[in-house]
């Protein structure tokens, strides 16, 4: 008999209402979701040189730049002239995004800076990638 | 008695939400992880923009020494060619002549991406103002 009454205060006590804990988590987790963003990653991964005075950066616009200079923007390769307008709908989609130019070693500077100088002209953030 | 079962059923919670809370504590430990995965590293390039074609220069503008690197990633430093990794060394003896010096770096558009890093690098590294400059090409 004493023991049942235990068991039974023991049930009530696990009678937990778990109500708010799931509103916090359901809470934190759409705010998880909602701010990932969606990095679309250039399509290769080059060759960086290597850095000393190198700065982490977290970037949401990738570019990456192979050795023959065609630039990779989202998996497909372009041409230096070709890329404004890709770019412009990349900084509108998420007008405050870092960008980074991963550029292989050997690819050109005339590509590299071309890159660099329409992203500036976009007023985009944005750094050389290195190892 | 209906009242009894009635609380019966709340006791016993119809619905066994333990799983879902699995689920969810999953999903929200892994967004939490993934927010911080992206982890590059880069050097800053940004430049000023050109001033327009009519402004005169400023008339005591700070001396400046020149490195330029041709589309052969051959470097020299104001006209006296070197080695691109001697180009550091070279620039501290010219600051000795010119001292507060700017550095612009000027390259072919066909000099490797590698030159480019090493020499901002470089200049970065010491604390060197600097200036990038692309020349026109042959393209």
């Amino acid at each position: 008999m004493a023991r049942r009454s235990r068991t039974v205060v023991a049930d009530e006590g696990t009678e937990l209402n778990m109500t708010p804990m799931l509103d916090v988590v359901f809470i934190l987790l759409i705010f998880f979701i909602v701010t990932s963003v969606f990095v679309k990653t250039p399509g290769l991964e080059p060759l960086k040189p290597e850095a000393l005075t190198d700065a982490p950066w977290n970037p949401t616009i990738l570019v990456a730049i192979d050795s023959s200079s065609n630039v990779w923007i989202d998996k497909r390769p372009y041409k230096l002239e070709e890329i404004r307008p890709i770019l412009t709908a990349l900084r509108d989609e998420t007008p405050k995004a870092n960008a980074i130019i991963q550029a292989d070693r050997d690819s050109d500077v005339g590509t590299v800076m071309g890159v660099q100088e329409l992203f500036q002209d976009l007023g985009v953030p944005t750094l050389v990638g290195t190892e | 008695m209906r009242r009894a079962r009635r609380r019966n059923n709340d006791d016993e919670a119809d619905v066994d939400m333990t799983p879902m809370l699995d689920i969810v504590f999953i999903m929200l430990i892994f967004f939490i992880v993934t927010a911080v995965f992206l982890d590059e590293t880069g050097l800053d390039m940004t430049q000023p923009p050109p001033p327009p074609e009519d402004t005169p220069p400023p008339p005591n503008s700070p001396p400046a020494i020149t490195v330029y690197v041709d589309e052969n990633n051959q470097c020299s430093v104001d006209s006296v060619r070197s080695t691109c990794t001697g180009v550091m060394a070279r620039i501290e003896r010219q600051l000795a002549d010119k001292p507060g010096a700017s550095i612009i770096l000027r390259f072919h558009p066909d000099a490797k991406n590698s030159v480019l890093v090493l020499l901002k690098d470089g200049v970065d590294g010491r604390g060197m103002a600097s200036k990038i400059e692309v020349i026109e090409g042959a393209a």
